[in-house]
């Protein structure tokens, strides 16, 4: 799958940084990465995972939705997230572990949003999600 | 009660009460319920409040496996996939499935998935915030899921046998030795899954942990397994929670079926990429609706 917006695949640099270990299922890999740079379709705020609908340009131009997947609402705020964070319309650069079957979809590392903020998506890793 | 299980409670008891003289100060089960403490006045109360050490704040833990001594890497493509408990080879091949089943993407099936409860000791192996209430009388341990883990120290012992039906947390009794809580645990259900590489016990599994605080904000507890049904031999896992900077952090609960994107499809664990087209409301007749769609 070619997305000219997304940059290579690179190995994972968790061993440089261990606060954001993975979180979320095995679905994800956790040794690739992928960039998204797109406008957001949707933001679900919602327990147990929140999910952010990216829309992303592949390397025909055709626009592809991405979901990205992060923790609910009250730990997104612990990373400082606001509820008024990300919206519809947003242009924002998302970066992600991407699913292992090469479907759009990834778990979130962080994002950085139409006001050039970045939102780590800080995890404490853990086996009780 | 079967002669299996008898000559396995005798076996788990022998065993106990070695590692009650290898360990001095652990506590082991005994089977003979002790009476619970005399009620206290409330000035006696009062001064058994001010004697507990202070665990007041929000918690959190490390690592995605249960065991972090090899390097707390999950079975997502990084470092150590595993855990390495002291299985028998029953076990060991037994785990294995399960390892291989975890990284082929769906396959393995958690049953947190499921709204199931992950119970203890997956609780100690927390994503989330997790918080300790103590009292003269009582430690829970809550997690922000929920879950919680209700510790008597009362001077109560475990159930007798009949009267003991296997739960998520287990039955724990505990005591105070200074600062450090003391504790031990058996009645767990046999087979929970306890972190994402498909770790499980039998429900003959008895957990003895030494819970303090080794400085200010951070607390540690070292668990030691002991299952006659699956290991060799005992196995002691130490696992630290650092206590949290955050001014007023709002704590919650989390259902695993709300807004869930990953229903279980045939057996397996599958995400559903258009929002759009997953209404999990449908599942609900119209006219009942529990909450609304985000």
């Amino acid at each position: 799958m070619k997305i000219s917006s997304v940059l290579a695949f690179s190995a994972g640099l968790l061993a440089a940084a261990p606060a954001l270990a993975h979180h979320s299922g095995s679905m994800f890999d956790g040794s690739k990465e992928v960039t998204l740079k797109g406008t957001i379709k949707t933001v679900q705020l919602t327990n147990p995972h929140s999910w952010i609908q990216i829309m992303v340009p592949d390397a025909d131009g055709k626009m592809v939705e991405w979901s990205l997947e992060a923790a609910a609402p009250t730990v997104l705020v612990r990373s400082g997230f606001k509820r008024t964070s990300l919206k519809p319309g947003d242009k924002v650069t998302a970066r992600g572990h991407p699913l292992r079957d090469g479907r759009s979809g990834a778990n979130l590392i962080d994002i950085v949003t139409s006001s050039g903020e970045l939102l780590p998506h800080k995890s404490s890793g853990g086996a009780y999600e | 009660m079967s002669a299996y299980v008898k000559n396995t409670r005798l076996i788990c008891l022998t065993f106990a009460i070695g590692l009650g003289l290898a360990f001095p100060g652990s506590v082991f089960a005994a089977t003979a319920p002790a009476k619970p403490a005399a009620p206290r006045s409330a000035p006696e109360r009062a001064r058994a409040f001010a004697a507990l050490p202070d665990w007041s704040g929000i918690w959190y833990g490390t690592g995605t496996l249960f065991d972090q001594s090899r390097g707390g890497r999950n079975p997502n493509g990084i470092g150590n996939n595993r855990d390495f408990p002291p299985y028998n080879a029953a076990w060991e091949a037994k785990y294995s499935s399960f390892l291989e089943r975890v990284v082929k993407p769906g396959k393995f099936v958690d049953p947190l998935t499921l709204g199931y409860l992950g119970g203890f000791p997956r609780i100690m192996a927390p994503a989330r915030g997790l918080q300790f209430a103590v009292t003269p009388e009582q430690v829970w341990i809550v997690y922000e899921r929920p879950d919680v883990r209700y510790i008597y120290t009362d001077g109560r012992g475990h159930p007798p046998d009949d009267e003991l039906f296997p739960s998520w947390e287990g039955h724990s009794v505990g005591r105070w030795e200074g600062d450090t809580l003391v504790v031990d645990t058996i009645g767990i259900k046999g087979g929970i899954v306890i972190d994402r590489t498909g770790l499980v016990f039998s429900d003959e599994v008895h957990i003895t942990e030494r819970i303090h605080k080794t400085n200010e904000n951070t607390l540690e507890d070292v668990l030691t397994i002991v299952d006659p049904v699956a290991f060799t031999r005992p196995w002691v896992v130490t696992r630290h929670y650092t206590r949290s900077g955050e001014k007023d952090p709002t704590m919650t609960n989390v259902s695993s079926l709300e807004n869930n994107r990953n229903p279980i499809v045939n057996g397996e664990t599958t995400v559903v990429l258009n929002a759009t087209d997953f209404n999990p409301d449908d599942v609900y007749p119209a006219d009942i609706k529990p909450f609304a769609t985000p």
